[in-house]
C-alpha cells in the first residue's frame, strides 16, 4: 500500500513534513562532521568536512532544479513541465530537495519518482549516489566515505610536491594509500561490472524505457545497489534471477569491501605516533584543501562513471 | 581469552535486553502515546471524513478521482490522473490500496501519446482549447492518490461543475479558495486545491449526495 514510501499522502502528508523528513535524512550524517572534529581534536577538521559536503549537495540540488524546471523531453514538452511522478503539494523545489538529500545518504525514501525526471535531474541524483554517497553520506556507513576520499586528496596533494603525505598529524604510507584506494573502488567495480553484465541479458520486459533513460535505469538499480542507497529508477523490474543474484553481490561487496579497508586503514593509523606538523605539511583545514577535496571527489566519479554518464543520463539531456 | 569472550557475550546480551525494551516495546508505546492526545487522534487514525450518518467515507488526505452518475452533467472537480487506475489514460479513479507512479521518462513515445490523450479528453469535458490544460491535469502524480490539484487545474474546472450544479461561478471559485492552501511560510510546497475536501463541499452547497 505504501510502496510510494514519502510520497503517499499518509506517510507525508505536506511541505512541512516532507522539510522534517529531509531533515532527519541529513541530521545524523552531517552532525558526524562534528563529532569528527571533536574527535581529532581539530573542530575545524570537521566544519572542513561539513562545507566540501554542502557545496557538494548544494550544487546538485541546484542542477537538479534547474533542469526540473527546463525539462527538454517531449512528453514533458506537451504537458507543460515535468509533474510526471511528483506531487502536488510538493511540485519541483520540494521534490528536488528530497531527491538530493535522499541520495546523498542511505535511506532510500523518496517523495516523488526518479525515473519520471528529466535527463539531467535524474541524472544528479544518480551522480549523487556516484560520488560514494558522500554528500553528506549515510548513517551508520557513511562518514568513511569523505574521509577516505581526503585521503586521496591528501595523498595527491603529497605526489604534486614530492612529500609524504600526512592527514591529522599520521603519515599515509602504502598501506593507508592501498586500503583507501580498494575502498574508493569497490563501488565503481560492481556498478560498471554490474550494469555491463546487465547489459548482455535479454532486457525485454525488464526496462520500463529505451534509449538513454533505460540505460540510466540499469545504471541507477546498480548504483544503488552498491552504495546501499535503495532509491530506485524504478521502472526497472529486476525480479529475476540474473538482477537478483548480480544486485546482491553488488551490495555485499560495495558495502563491506569499503568496511573491511577502511578498518584495516583505521587500524594501521591508530597503531601510528603522531607526528607535530612541519612547513612541508598541506594544512587540512582551509579553504585550499576544500578546493582539492571537492575536485577529487568529482574528479574520482568523473573519471570513473564518465563515459556510462554520457550515454545514459548526459546523453538524453542533450537529445 | 574464554573469560572476555563470555564477558562481552554478557554484555552483548544485556544490550539486546535493553534495547529491546527501549526500542521494541518503550518507543513504540510512547509514539501511540502522542497518537492519543487531543487533535492528533484524528490525523493519526488517517484523517477519516465521515458523512451525516457517521460511516467512513474515505480520507481528507486520500484522492480518487470521482465518477459522474451522468457524464455529460458532471459535477465533480477532478484528480490528477494516476497509474493505479483502470482507465488507460490514468483518468478514472485509482485503487488506494496501492499506490505506485507511471516511472517514464520525457521522451518515453508512449508518455507523450498518453499525455497528448488525457489533454484532448479533459479540454473536451471542459469544453476549452488543449492549451489551456495544466501541466498537473495530464502528467500522473507520484502516489496515484494525490488528493491535491493545482489552482490552475481547479480554475479550469470552476466553470463546469459551476454550469452543471447551477450554483454561481463567484460562488465555487468560492468554495474552491476555502479548500486551497497555500505555500507554508511563503516558502515551502506548492499552493494545493484538495478535491477530497473541496467535493463534499460543492455537494452540500447544492444538496447532492456525498455532502
Amino acid at each position: 500500500m505504501f510502496n510510494a514510501n514519502s510520497a503517499h499522502p499518509f506517510e507525508n502528508p505536506n511541505a512541512v513534513t516532507n522539510l522534517l523528513q529531509v531533515f532527519l535524512l541529513l541530521v545524523i550524517p552531517v552532525c558526524l562532521t562534528r563529532t569528527f572534529g571533536v574527535l581529532v581534536g581539530d573542530r575545524r577538521q570537521g566544519h572542513l568536512l561539513v562545507a566540501v559536503m554542502g557545496t557538494l549537495w548544494a550544487t546538485l540540488l541546484t542542477v537538479a532544479w534547474w533542469a526540473e524546471s527546463h525539462p527538454n523531453g517531449p512528453a514533458h514538452l506537451l504537458a507543460g513541465g515535468a509533474m510526471e511522478g511528483k506531487e502536488t503539494r510538493f511540485g519541483i523545489g520540494s521534490s528536488v530537495l528530497f531527491a538530493i538529500s535522499t541520495t546523498g545518504t542511505s535511506t532510500g525514501a523518496v517523495n516523488s519518482w526518479h525515473d519520471g525526471y528529466t535527463g539531467l535531474g535524474g541524472g544528479m541524483t544518480l551522480l549523487n549516489m556516484l560520488f560514494g554517497e558522500v554528500a553528506p553520506g549515510g548513517v551508520g556507513a557513511g562518514l568513511y566515505g569523505m574521509l577516505v576520499l581526503a585521503v586521496i586528496a591528501v595523498f595527491l596533494a603529497g605526489l604534486m610536491v614530492g612529500r609524504t603525505p600526512e592527514y591529522l598529524g599520521k603519515k599515509l604510507g602504502r598501506v593507508q594509500v592501498t586500503a583507501a584506494v580498494v575502498a574508493v573502488l569497490a563501488m565503481p567495480t560492481m556498478v560498471l561490472l554490474g550494469t555491463g553484465a546487465a547489459l548482455t541479458q535479454p532486457l525485454e520486459g525488464v526496462l520500463n524505457d529505451s534509449g538513454p533513460h533505460g540505460l540510466t535505469e540499469v545504471l541507477y538499480a546498480y548504483a544503488s545497489a552498491a552504495n546501499n542507497n535503495g532509491s530506485a529508477f524504478a521502472g526497472i523490474t529486476v525480479t529475476d534471477p540474473f538482477f537478483q543474484a548480480s544486485l546482491g553481490v553488488a551490495m555485499l561487496v560495495g558495502r563491506f569491501v569499503p568496511i573491511l579497508a577502511v578498518l584495516a586503514m583505521a587500524g594501521s593509523l591508530a597503531a601510528q605516533r603522531r607526528v607535530e606538523p612541519g612547513a612541508g605539511s598541506l594544512p587540512t583545514s582551509g579553504p585550499l584543501f576544500g578546493v582539492l577535496l571537492g575536485g577529487t571527489v568529482v574528479l574520482v566519479a568523473a573519471l570513473t562513471f564518465f563515459p556510462a554518464l554520457a550515454l545514459g543520463p548526459f546523453a538524453e539531456a542533450l537529445l | 581469552m574464554l573469560t572476555s569472550i563470555a564477558r562481552q557475550s554478557g554484555t552483548a546480551v544485556r544490550v539486546l535486553l535493553v534495547m529491546t525494551l527501549l526500542l521494541g516495546i518503550a518507543y513504540p508505546l510512547g509514539i501511540w502515546l502522542v497518537s492519543r492526545l487531543p487533535g492528533l487522534s484524528g490525523p493519526a487514525e488517517g484523517s477519516i471524513r465521515y458523512s451525516a450518518d457517521g460511516t467512513a467515507v474515505g480520507s481528507s488526505l486520500i484522492g480518487i478521482d470521482p465518477v459522474a452518475a451522468d457524464p455529460a452533467a458532471d459535477p465533480w472537480f477532478h484528480t490528477r490522473p494516476s497509474a493505479t487506475a483502470d482507465d488507460a489514460l490514468g483518468l478514472g479513479p485509482g485503487d488506494p490500496s496501492t499506490s505506485a507512479g507511471a516511472n517514464l521518462g520525457g521522451f518515453d513515445e508512449g508518455l507523450v501519446a498518453t499525455v497528448a490523450a488525457r489533454r484532448e479528453r479533459i479540454a473536451a469535458r471542459e469544453g476549452v482549447d488543449v492549451s489551456r490544460v495544466p501541466v498537473d491535469a495530464v502528467s500522473s502524480s507520484a502516489s496515484g492518490v494525490d488528493p491535491g490539484i493545482s489552482p490552475a487545474y481547479a480554475e479550469l474546472q470552476v466553470p463546469r461543475v459551476a454550469r452543471v450544479t447551477g450554483l454561481p461561478v463567484d460562488a465555487v471559485r468560492a468554495l474552491v479558495a476555502e479548500h486551497t492552501s497555500g505555500r507554508v511560510l511563503g516558502l515551502l510546497g506548492e499552493p494545493t486545491v484538495n478535491t477530497t475536501e473541496l467535493n463534499p463541499a460543492v455537494a452540500a452547497a447544492v444538496g447532492l449526495p456525498g455532502g
